[in-house]
């Protein structure tokens, strides 16, 4: 019994030592992290807005940076801003591939554009007695097939 | 096999064309019920008017008289002797309104107050003789304030993203209508006539 537990002892160190490291971890436990204490929302969202605009300009000015020295070096260049760095400028900043929008139609004001006046009750009209009229004859063309 | 294909086919053109057929007339017909029941508002209207018209007058002055309209209520009467067009307005330039008639622009000026009066409507229906319209003709309104007699200044086409409204000092009816008034498929342009008023502009009550 001694013998046989000792045995066993020994191959599972014997086991250990010669498992590759990647297979060890799987046999670990798992540690849970620690929770983090609760904090304001408000203010997470506001530290995090800042944190984000300060990366922001520290990064426009490493851009800058490297377009000035690209620039002396005499290679051409164009700062390129990321689209999350773009979400965070400011809201009244508009941007350059936005669609303009179309001005109302149905109320004035100074530089308006004229009202929509069209209608498509003609269209309506037209088509609705081209299709009568097309399927009049499809009727009698059946007739005259069968 | 195939005469019976054909004839499915042909029955289900003749409904789809019907239904359209069916709901044109009916907008068409609704349009018109519309505008005759805004002509008998605007005629009771103004047998009122012209009461409440004068005892405003007389307790508050012109000035402080309220012009607020409702979407869809007969603001004004228009008439245009050269082309035979005697209708009435209606507040809004929505489908509904003008379905039934010329539609004045909300915000624009009452026709005859001071600023731009622009009034709209469809080029196949109650404009479609607009474009008769030359330099130096007349057209006439009339509110529940004042009847203004108008002399046609100005008659351009633009395109329909162009701006075109704009605020005066004095006076002015703009009248505008789809460009080319005999298309079919939605109109690329807008006619766009613009009317100064000839005299200062009567007051209801005294005339």
């Amino acid at each position: 019994m001694t013998l046989r537990s000792t045995t066993t002892a020994l191959l599972f160190a014997v086991t250990t030592a010669l498992t590759p490291a990647p297979l060890i971890a799987q046999i670990t436990t798992f540690v849970p992290p620690p929770r983090k204490a609760a904090v304001d929302s408000t203010k997470a969202v506001v530290a995090a807005a800042a944190t984000a605009r300060a990366d922001t300009a520290a990064r426009m000015r490493l851009g800058d940076m490297k377009a000035w020295v690209d620039s002396a070096a005499g290679v051409s260049t164009t700062t390129q801003v990321a689209a999350a760095d773009t979400s965070m400028m400011p809201p009244q900043q508009p941007s350059p591939t936005a669609a303009p929008n179309r001005p109302s139609t149905t109320g004035f004001a100074n530089g308006a554009i004229a009202p929509n006046t069209a209608s498509p009750l003609p269209f309506f009209l037209a088509g609705g007695f081209v299709l009568i009229l097309a399927g009049l004859g499809a009727i009698r063309l059946a007739r005259r097939r069968a | 096999m195939r005469a019976g294909v054909l004839k499915v086919a042909g029955v289900c053109l003749c409904t789809l064309g019907a239904t359209l057929v069916a709901y044109a007339g009916t907008r068409y017909a609704a349009g018109a019920l519309r505008a005759d029941q805004a002509r008998r508002q605007w005629e009771e209207q103004q047998a009122a008017a012209a009461v409440a018209m004068a005892r405003s007058r007389a307790r508050l002055g012109a000035a402080q008289i309220s012009t607020t309209v409702v979407l869809g209520a007969p603001i004004a009467r228009l008439t245009i002797p050269r082309i035979g067009l005697d209708e009435i307005v209606l507040e809004g330039v929505e489908d509904d309104e003008l379905n039934a008639g010329p539609g004045h622009l909300p915000g624009s000026a009452m026709p005859g107050m001071r600023g731009n009066a622009v009034i709209s409507a469809h080029r196949d229906r109650h404009f479609r003789h607009l474009d008769e319209l030359r330099v130096g003709d007349t057209v006439v309104t009339e509110t529940g304030l004042a009847r203004a007699q108008w002399i046609i200044v100005n008659r351009r086409i633009i395109g329909r993203d162009t701006p075109a409204l704009f605020q005066t000092p004095g006076p002015t009816l703009t009248l505008t209508t789809c460009w080319p008034v005999r298309y079919f498929g939605s109109a690329p342009d807008r006619l766009i006539l613009t009317a100064h008023v000839v005299s200062a502009p009567v007051a209801r009550t005294q005339s």
